[in-house]
């Protein structure tokens, strides 16, 4: 499996970002090329877990002025700085499914659906499908991001790691372990005639 | 959170379509109206609280201090000017009797004196200027001490013990409650508990009675002692002394 080359970074790459952050800390104008580089990446993950367009725009937007309003408390600890909007990313998200401003959604596409239905039987048939989907949404959140990061959005365990502040070791443990709960779900659920005709 | 929904194949958002989308001046301009304005953020508050109360406690502290060394001085002056004016009515009175004034002068005179009527006149001269200085610290601290030294002279003990511990032996075998300066116990009160019950006597004398010291060794235990109402004799008059309370122990 592929994963995301943008987020690992070199390290002198990450020594630049570090001083365009202490140079936003002192003045709010220098975050403009942390901004540039990283607003792609912090929509589509947002945009990733809902469905309204423009709803995700706003969050992003929303991430970002969170991330300059705390820039002042940001200590680097080693790892990309997208890592830490990725949390407030993942915060901001949360709150608007709380204010009912957006609803949960679970974006797949057909390839990759089809590795994961590889992962627990043989057959792509229609019926799999959609036990699969009824099957994600069935799942605990705290497992769906573990399979929307790594299946969906082919990040790396470190990646992933990083976003969750777990080690790599543990985002791959829980990965498998959140892979099983899936692959009972599927294996239990049942479609009813109505999933069926759908 | 449930999830409500799941897309299959949702139509891909280009990056450039995303690019075009990014407005950083919006970001900065909602940053810049968030920010709060220095004086309206709690530190600041809490700066100008800390400040105003460290002013306040200041001078109050400097005022009270100032206060008290005046009222020591307006005390001393007083007692200055007393003595002074004596000094100064006697020279006035032997003055009268060389111009042989008559009586009711030297009544008058005699009056003076004694409600210190003088003493204003007399605190204008120019000694009265030295003689009102504050009073220092030391002189202060020293006139606590011969205050808190009389105070203690008038401290009932047995065997050097006003109260705390005391052994049995102490309290018993002693001269009874001794005071300083002449003062002589003629009575008290003394209350212990015997084991069964509490038990109060009162003795004419300044020892403890055998049958107190027979009881208190009788009960055998720890206990608090308290000795009330103690009368004595200043050699002028009957004085009634503070109270005492002792924790009697045997085990030592």
């Amino acid at each position: 499996m592929s994963v995301n080359p943008m987020y690992h970074q070199t390290n002198q790459r990450m020594e630049e970002e570090l001083s365009w952050i202490r140079r936003a800390q002192k003045d709010p104008e220098s975050f403009g090329p942390l901004y540039k580089k990283y607003h792609e990446q912090i929509f589509r993950y947002v945009y990733q877990r809902m469905d309204d367009e423009e709803m995700a725009f706003d969050v992003t937007s929303q991430v970002f002025l969170k991330a300059l309003n705390n820039l002042h408390r940001y200590e680097y600890r080693g790892v990309p700085f997208s890592s830490w909007l990725y949390r407030i990313a993942k915060s901001e998200l949360y709150q608007s499914f709380r204010d009912k401003k957006a609803q949960r959604t679970v974006n797949i596409d057909s390839f990759q659906l089809f590795e994961l239905i590889e992962e627990f039987v043989d057959d792509e048939k229609e019926e799999n499908r959609k036990k699969l989907f009824k099957s994600l949404k069935l799942m605990k959140e705290k497992d769906m991001q573990l399979i929307e990061m790594r299946f969906f959005e082919k990040r790396s365990f470190r990646e992933i790691g990083e976003i969750l502040e777990i080690t790599e070791n543990n985002a791959k443990v829980k990965t498998f372990r959140a892979i099983e709960k899936l692959k009972q779900l599927f294996n239990t659920t049942k479609l009813s005639h109505g999933d069926q005709e759908s | 959170m449930e999830i409500k929904k799941v897309n299959l194949d949702r139509k891909p958002i280009s990056s450039e379509y995303i690019q075009s989308k990014q407005d950083f001046q919006h970001v900065v301009n909602a940053f810049s109206k968030t920010k709060i304005p220095v004086w309206k953020q709690p530190l600041f508050y809490g700066a100008i609280g800390v400040a105003s109360l460290a002013t306040v406690v200041t001078s109050a502290v400097i005022h009270f201090n100032n206060t008290e060394t005046d009222g020591k001085t307006i005390t001393l002056s007083s007692a200055n000017n007393e003595r002074k004016s004596e000094h100064t009515s006697n020279v006035q009175f032997a003055a009268v009797q060389s111009s042989q004034m008559n009586k009711e002068e030297e009544i008058e005179k005699g009056v003076k004196k004694s409600t210190g009527m003088s003493d204003v006149k007399q605190s204008e001269s120019p000694i009265s200027i030295e003689l009102d200085r504050p009073i220092s610290k030391a002189s202060l601290a020293s006139k606590k001490s011969i205050e808190d030294e009389s105070f203690s002279t008038m401290l009932p003990n047995i065997s050097g013990v006003y109260q705390g511990d005391i052994s049995y032996d102490k309290l018993c075998s002693s001269n009874g409650i001794e005071v300083k300066n002449g003062v002589e116990v003629r009575s008290f009160k003394i209350q212990y508990a015997t084991g069964i019950s509490d038990k109060e006597v009162v003795i004419r004398d300044k020892k403890l009675s055998e049958v107190v010291c027979k009881d208190l060794e009788k009960s055998g235990f720890n206990q608090m002692v308290f000795i009330t109402e103690i009368e004595a004799f200043d050699g002028v008059q009957k004085i009634t002394l503070p109270s005492m309370n002792f924790w009697v122990k045997f085990d030592s």
